[in-house]
């Protein structure tokens, strides 16, 4: 019933519907700090910009990447080079049980910039109500399109990833940045920046409760959690979780941006967490980097990340639905990782592992360790990406449901 | 192994890349291969691939008897096509497979079932709750209405059994449907009721899965045109387009979960229908094997599916398998690609007579495919019209312009120039993107870009010369993928002069690497294509090799014996230690394996990106010879822009394919041709014919495949024609020639170096001269040949090749017209190629000599062997090259063998004698089904011909039952003795009534003779032959073609040739090549 009156405002949306002309052959350039400069056309704000120049190999989901909070500070240089093709939808869905606000990853665009081979002018798709172009325009991003991504990505891959400055209109005119001018958004608290400030309740009549530390949740996190009939807290990533814990069925840790060194706070509560309760305890990207720390690993920073749809990563061990042995096809998206020791620390062992470049892609509790806790480097609930590792959601879906039934009895 | 015959529309090149790729993952396990496949031209029948070939029909009768002679371990049966599934299945079902101990490896024989029956399919897929296409059968009207209730509206109504979509429509609501089942169902005892999907997406993933369940989507894909247009004959994008990332992973997942349901070990390909305004989906079929569209998917990333699929059935996992093309990660991910691909179909239509429809449908119609690469859509594009045929620029309106009408008919209902058709409406009749939409239901998405073609066209138009072009107009064109002929011709200058300028302004192509991971890590492939959409080179130019042209686009004339001579050619040339440079952009084809040469351009074949590539990598020179016609015709201007070609002098080329030169070189040699002259008017070539006297051979110069040419008997004709092959090519004069009836004709395949002959091969024609070389019947080592005339023959060939001072192949057609007694025959010279041609890979390997070899030896130089003669040496075998025909898939095209090539492809069997070898080569033709003993045998066509008395007689002597359909027919046939026929009521006009007339008379041969073309389609000798072929019934339809079949069957009756398979017994042409040449096969 609720969906209705939404379904008419995208609608009136569509009807509006303009495909902008060509956007102004304003000059864009992408200055990056190592000394090269990549020279192309503006599009979205004609305004220059700093900040972390990454690359992502994901064929589709420009609309997903774009606002998932991971991706805050980065200016994204997507590998595929049409981009915008399906334009952007409206992004206001309901608060209910089924969703949680918006249709994308969150309310608006994160990235600092994009960089693209040839941006479609105009969009062509049921959703779409308005171009990249216009989107970006918007939210006050910035683009630039004409440029060889395939060099900047080589550039990338072996100089890892690098300041950058999309310099547009007459920024261009302008010398490139001197070494000291760039930003570096890794020194920066990212995460406090756009974790949620005060805490919040989705799906209140949920029949688990969940906590959700927010590092910069992915929309599709919350939902995938919502969908399955859960409440769930939504809190500060540095909320002292111990304080409420024993309200809760569950906790999570979500993914977010940036350098998760800015996060020990965070990791020094979840230590006494988890050796105070043993209810099951999962995180995603940042989350399980934090989860990592928490249990005595070591997190560094890659030389380029991974960062596509098309990361294989091997089971080291069987849990629910996955199988030790198997390769999984998952969405991924990070510059650090937890460093591969051996052995594991007491209680610990790995659960998935990168088959391209064997960093270490998830770990888990033993099963003698008394613990429930789990956590991947990749983006199981996808949006965009594969629906692979769907399975290790309900894992701890599963999980929370056998706990509650285990302590009814 | 089993292999998938003949080319034929629907089941061509694909098969010979998937069997090749797959023969080569065997031998790297050290397992020795049996393959059986009678298409000589590929490359999978090469000595290097398999321990023992079987030249011999993909039927059950004979894989039976080879896995009987042979008791291999295991059989593959998904690199063969539907052919050798067909196969596997009813081997299986035999209980074949099991009493002899082969084990299916792959895709077990349950899955391959269960994605072959629709009822099954659409059960397993329930199973799973998988949305899957659902059709209804039902026979009346009543029944028609109520399945549409249950389906919903609208729906579509097919005919179950006529052809050509007759009584087949779209319908509603119910009265819609009211109607057209009425009329659908007096057509046809049974309708077919579906859900309507009109304008849908459509959109493929070709998913790959081990034994270990490990499952992964190597590519997807997506259809230009709407669901509606058979995939075969869609333009394809990869990867989409126009999919949101929640669109393709619930298709993607959806993907997982059916073919991990069905349990495919290897490769498949699943094929789905997207509502274009909602989630709505729906799959449409599963093929359960490797197919064009992963033939397609592993050229346009790079990911080596048919290798793959092969390592996967022996029981490898995707993660023991390294990424083929990085090394060093693994084969268990999916290829993300920084480029599009864009595969357009190449039908050859016109090709065949004007009765064909050129209406594209759901039934597959073109004969081959290309691929482009580009960084944009335009781009990727406008390199594959031209690749399609080289006389497209580019998006541009092409032909006559259609009324407006014609025009909305053509947008709505695809042709084979419906890209053409939404040229004119953009370039001249100003349709908007919607308009096209609405009619097309083509992806607006795609109309948008085709728009900005249009746009830079104008701005070009409106720059008016060379020089007002500026940096950043030029740069847009050629990133869209302009050529510069192209830009050339709509400014008024010359492609030389717009790439002059070009390159003043700094405007180059760059070259990029296909790596299968989109630049994240390191690949040192050697997988390369242009693009102006680029500012650097991924690769450094210091290996100076040599290029190799490949044959392009397979179409009618065209095809896999090219790439087997441009395979073997690189390879050959890598042996000498030369560095390889191939260029093609065939995505069938073996030659575009990136591991073939040292590098592969998927790029053109014209002049500026030959020349780009040759001006980039500084190379040593350019083979054009073993590609077939398409680079042997930029020879000579290579030549003049300085490159150096290898070879013969593209001079010499020049002067063989020059009438007037050819003419006077061999007249200087004293070499005997035909009276011909070329003429400029149509009164000049009557006068010609009357002095030479008709019959006269008419044909534009540098045709291929017989383009335009014909034979005149009378002056009528010769005025008919003659405006109509004038039309073909007005910049050249059209040559006119005595045709000598009742002729024999030879083709001489040889090799020269410096003019010096170094081997040679004659193989002689079944079929008088007049049958196109390509549709002939080719005997080799000749059977009714005088030695002299074999020595006279050679001493032709050694002659020619000094005469044209060649280095390299060179094929010869020559006429032989038997002299009085006591005088020598008469020699004439119809044609000669300074090229491979189309019987190199026969001849070669027939006679156990690699004629291609030994021409690269020559091309370069270097070890050049001692002339030989290999047709001197005595041979206790024969083999039969047969031409395989796709009459069944172009609807009302009469089966009639002429000087124009129609046929798509060949198989050649070994036998004994001709006889045999040509029993066991026609029954390889792909749909070719034996007589029963005793069945009836539908004669008729020309009784002039002397062979029609001894046909009929041996027929009848055999035990054949004769039937004709017209009274002059059945007194001629009656008037001989001992012979009885029986005329028959043959309706002309219904289909449904003469299946009746065939079933009731058992009639299960048709023997027609033809002369010329049916008048009419309701022409009896039309009817005939069309039906033989739609019917799925052996069709002979040439004197001497049909003579050696019944001399044939008279031979192979006795030894049990109409019986069925069993256990014991082996027909003696059931031999191995090595058992017959007694070469290492």
């Amino acid at each position: 019933m609720i969906t209705r009156p939404i379904f008419r405002i995208s609608r009136l949306y569509r009807g509006f519907a303009t495909h902008a002309g060509s956007p102004a052959p304003i000059p864009a350039v992408l200055h990056l700090k190592t000394g090269q400069s990549f020279t192309g056309r503006s599009f979205g704000a004609h305004r220059s910009i700093y900040g972390e120049t990454v690359f992502s190999t994901s064929i589709t989901s420009y609309t997903e990447s774009m606002t998932d909070p991971s991706y805050r500070g980065q200016i994204l240089v997507f590998t595929t080079p049409l981009i915008g093709n399906y334009g952007v939808p409206h992004n206001i869905a309901p608060r209910d049980s089924r969703d949680v606000g918006v249709v994308l990853e969150s309310s608006g665009i994160q990235c600092a910039a994009v960089v693209v081979a040839d941006v479609a002018e105009k969009f062509s798709h049921y959703t779409a109500i308005e171009s990249l172009h216009a989107w970006c325009s918007r939210y006050n991003v910035p683009g630039v399109t004409g440029v060889d991504t395939r060099a900047i990505t080589r550039l990338l891959r072996d100089q890892g990833t690098t300041l950058g400055r999309l310099a547009v209109g007459t920024d261009t005119t302008l010398p490139p940045p001197s070494e000291g001018e760039y930003w570096d958004p890794s020194k920066e608290n990212l995460v406090d920046q756009i974790s949620t400030k005060e805490p919040y309740v989705l799906n209140p009549a949920g029949d688990v409760k969940i906590a959700v530390l927010d590092f910069g949740a992915k929309a599709n996190i919350l939902r995938a959690l919502v969908r399955r009939g859960a409440a769930v807290t939504v809190l500060p990533w540095d909320y002292d979780f111990n304080a409420i814990r024993n309200g809760f069925d569950g906790l999570f840790l979500s993914n977010g941006p940036g350098d998760p060194q800015q996060c020990w706070a965070a990791a020094h509560k979840l230590r006494t967490t988890m050796e105070e309760w043993h209810k099951p305890i999962f995180g995603i990207c940042l989350g399980h980097q934090i989860i990592g720390m928490a249990a005595g690993l070591d997190a560094y920073r890659m030389t380029f990340g991974n960062r596509g749809h098309n990361q294989p990563v091997l089971a080291l061990a069987s849990s629910g639905s996955i199988q030790a042995g198997r390769v999984y096809v998952t969405s991924q998206n990070h510059q650090y990782a937890l460093r591969l020791q051996d052995p594991f620390p007491e209680g610990w062992e790995p659960f998935f592992i990168n088959c391209n470049d064997s960093s270490v892609e998830g770990i888990k509790s033993t099963p003698d360790s008394g613990r429930h806790v789990w956590g991947v480097q990749f983006h199981p609930e996808s949006a965009g990406g594969p629906l692979d590792t769907i399975g290790v959601t309900h894992l701890f879906y599963f999980s929370l449901i056998w706990f509650l039934s285990n302590m009814c009895v | 192994m089993v292999g998938s015959g003949g080319l034929s529309i629907g089941q061509a090149g694909e098969f010979d890349y998937s069997g090749s790729q797959a023969m080569k993952a065997l031998r790297e396990e050290g397992i020795d291969a049996v393959l059986i496949n009678p298409n000589i031209a590929t490359w999978q029948t090469s000595h290097q691939l398999a321990s023992e070939v079987y030249f011999l029909p993909i039927s059950v009768d004979y894989v039976a008897y080879v896995l009987e002679k042979e008791r291999p371990d295991g059989i593959l049966l998904t690199f063969g096509g539907q052919s050798a599934l067909n196969v596997g299945i009813e081997l299986d079902r035999m209980g074949v497979l099991e009493r002899l101990g082969v084990q299916v490896l792959g895709t077990p024989i349950r899955t391959l079932e269960v994605s072959e029956d629709r009822d099954l399919f659409v059960q397993a897929l329930k199973e799973i709750d998988i949305p899957v296409a659902q059709s209804t059968a039902v026979s009346s009207v009543n029944a028609a209405l109520d399945a549409a209730d249950k389906i919903g509206y609208p729906v579509i109504m097919r005919s179950a059994f006529t052809l050509g979509g007759l009584g087949s429509g779209f319908a509603n609501n119910p009265e819609e449907l009211r109607d057209l089942a009425a009329r659908g169902l007096a057509l046809s005892p049974q309708v077919l009721v579906e859900r309507s999907m009109k304008g849908w997406k459509e959109v493929e993933y070709e998913v790959v899965r081990d034994g270990a369940d490990n499952t992964i989507i190597c590519c997807n894909m997506e259809n230009f045109d709407p669901l509606g247009t058979h995939t075969g004959d869609s333009i394809v994008v990869a990867p989409s387009q126009t999919l949101t990332d929640d669109e393709y992973h619930m298709l993607r997942s959806a993907a997982l979960k059916v073919i991990r349901h069905l349990g495919v070990v290897g490769e498949c390909n699943i094929q789905y229908a997207l509502n274009p305004n909602s989630r709505e989906y729906c799959v449409i079929e599963v093929n359960a094997r490797l197919s064009r569209s992963s033939a397609l998917a592993s050229k346009a990333t790079g990911y080596p599916l048919a290798y793959t699929a092969a390592k996967l059935a022996l029981g490898y996992t995707l993660p023991e398998l390294p990424n083929a093309v990085t090394k060093t990660t693994t084969a268990c991910f999916e290829p993300s690609l920084d480029y599009i691909v864009t595969k357009i179909p190449k039908w050859d239509l016109a090709k065949f007579s004007s009765q064909v429809n050129r209406e594209v449908g759901s039934s597959m119609k073109s004969v081959g495919e290309v691929m482009a690469i580009g960084r944009t859509f335009e781009e990727s594009l406008m390199k594959a019209v031209r690749m399609v045929d080289p006389r497209w620029v580019g998006f541009e309106v092409f032909g006559k312009r259609m009324e407006k009408e014609q025009l909305d008919n053509v947008l709505q209902k695809p042709t084979d120039m419906r890209l053409f058709a939404i040229a004119q409406a953009m370039y001249l009749e100003g349709y908007t993107v919607d308009r096209i939409h609405n009619l097309t239901k083509i992806d607006k998405w795609f109309l948008y870009k085709l728009e900005n073609i249009v746009e830079t066209h104008r701005s070009l138009t409106t720059a008016g010369s060379v020089q007002a072009i500026d940096a950043e107009l030029m740069t847009r064109a050629k990133r869209m993928g302009f050529a510069d002929v192209h830009i050339a011709s709509l400014v008024n200058s010359n492609e030389v002069a717009v790439r002059a300028y070009r390159k003043s302004l700094g405007i180059v192509p760059f070259v990029k690497r296909i790596d299968t991971l989109a630049a994240e890590f390191p690949a040192y492939t050697n997988y390369l294509y242009t693009t102006y959409n680029a500012s650097e080179h991924d690769v450094e130019f210091d290996e100076h090799g040599t290029m190799v042209l490949g044959s392009g686009v397979y179409r009618i004339g065209s095809s896999v014996e090219f790439d087997w001579c441009a395979v073997t050619c690189t390879r050959s040339l890598r042996d000498q230690g030369v560095r390889t440079i191939m260029v093609n952009y065939n995505p069938e084809t073996v030659s575009t394996d990136f591991d073939e040469a040292d590098r592969l351009y998927f790029e053109e074949l014209g002049w500026e990106r030959v020349m780009d590539i040759f001006e980039l990598e500084g190379a040593q020179g350019i083979v054009v010879s073993v590609g077939g016609q398409l680079p042997q015709n930029i020879a000579l201007r290579l030549k003049e822009s300085g490159v150096k070609v290898l070879g013969t002098d593209p001079e010499n080329i020049d002067m063989a394919e020059d009438r007037h030169k050819f003419s006077s070189v061999l007249d200087k040699i004293g070499v005997d041709q035909p009276e011909w002259t070329e003429v400029t008017s149509v009164e000049a070539a009557k006068a010609f014919a009357e002095r030479a006297r008709y019959p006269v051979l008419i044909r534009p110069s540098y045709v291929l495949s017989g383009a335009a040419m014909n034979v005149v008997f009378e002056e009528s004709a010769l005025e008919y024609n003659l405006s109509a092959a004038a039309s073909v090519s007005p910049l050249h004069p059209v040559v006119v020639t005595k045709f000598i009836e009742g002729a024999q004709e030879i083709d001489v395949d040889a090799v020269a170096h410096q003019g010096r002959l170094l081997v040679h091969a004659v193989s002689e024609h079944v079929e008088n001269a007049g049958v196109h070389s390509g549709d002939a019947t080719l005997v080799l080592p000749p059977y009714s040949l005088p030695e002299l005339d074999m020595a006279r023959l050679k001493e032709i060939a050694q002659k020619v090749a000094a005469g044209f001072d060649i280095s390299g192949p060179f094929n010869m057609q020559i006429i032989r017209k038997a002299g009085a007694v006591g005088e020598k025959s008469k020699l004439k010279v119809i044609e000669c190629n300074l090229r491979a041609s189309r019987s190199f890979p026969f001849v070669s390997k027939v006679l156990g000599h690699n004629f291609i070899e030994t021409a690269a030896a020559a091309i370069t130089g270097v070890n050049v062997p001692e002339p030989v003669d290999v047709m001197a040496q005595a041979r206790d075998y024969t083999s039969v090259k047969v031409a395989q025909f796709s009459w069944t898939r172009l609807g009302g095209a009469d089966p009639f063998l002429g000087v124009e090539m129609a046929s798509t492809g060949e198989v050649a069997s070994f036998g004994r004698d001709v006889h045999e070898a040509y029993w066991a080569s026609l029954l390889s033709t792909t749909g070719f089904r034996v007589p029963r003993e005793k069945s009836g045998v539908l004669i008729g066509g020309d009784i002039t011909a002397p062979e029609m008395r001894t046909i009929a007689t041996t027929l009848s002597n055999l035990g054949f039952r004769l039937f004709c359909s017209s009274q002059v027919i059945e007194e001629f046939l009656n008037d001989l003795p001992y012979v009885s026929a029986k005329r028959i009521f043959f309706p002309t006009k219904d289909k449904r009534k003469l299946r009746e007339v065939f079933d009731e008379f058992d009639i299960q041969c048709v023997i027609n003779l033809a002369r010329s073309r049916g008048k009419s389609v309701t022409d009896e000798d039309y009817v005939a032959r069309r039906n033989a072929v739609d019917f799925g019934l052996p069709l002979l339809n040439n004197p001497r073609t049909a003579q050696l079949f019944v001399d044939s069957l008279a031979k192979k009756m006795p030894q049990g040739g109409l019986r069925k398979y069993v256990e014991g017994r082996i027909p003696s042409e059931v031999k191995s090549w090595r058992e017959f040449t007694g070469v290492r096969g």
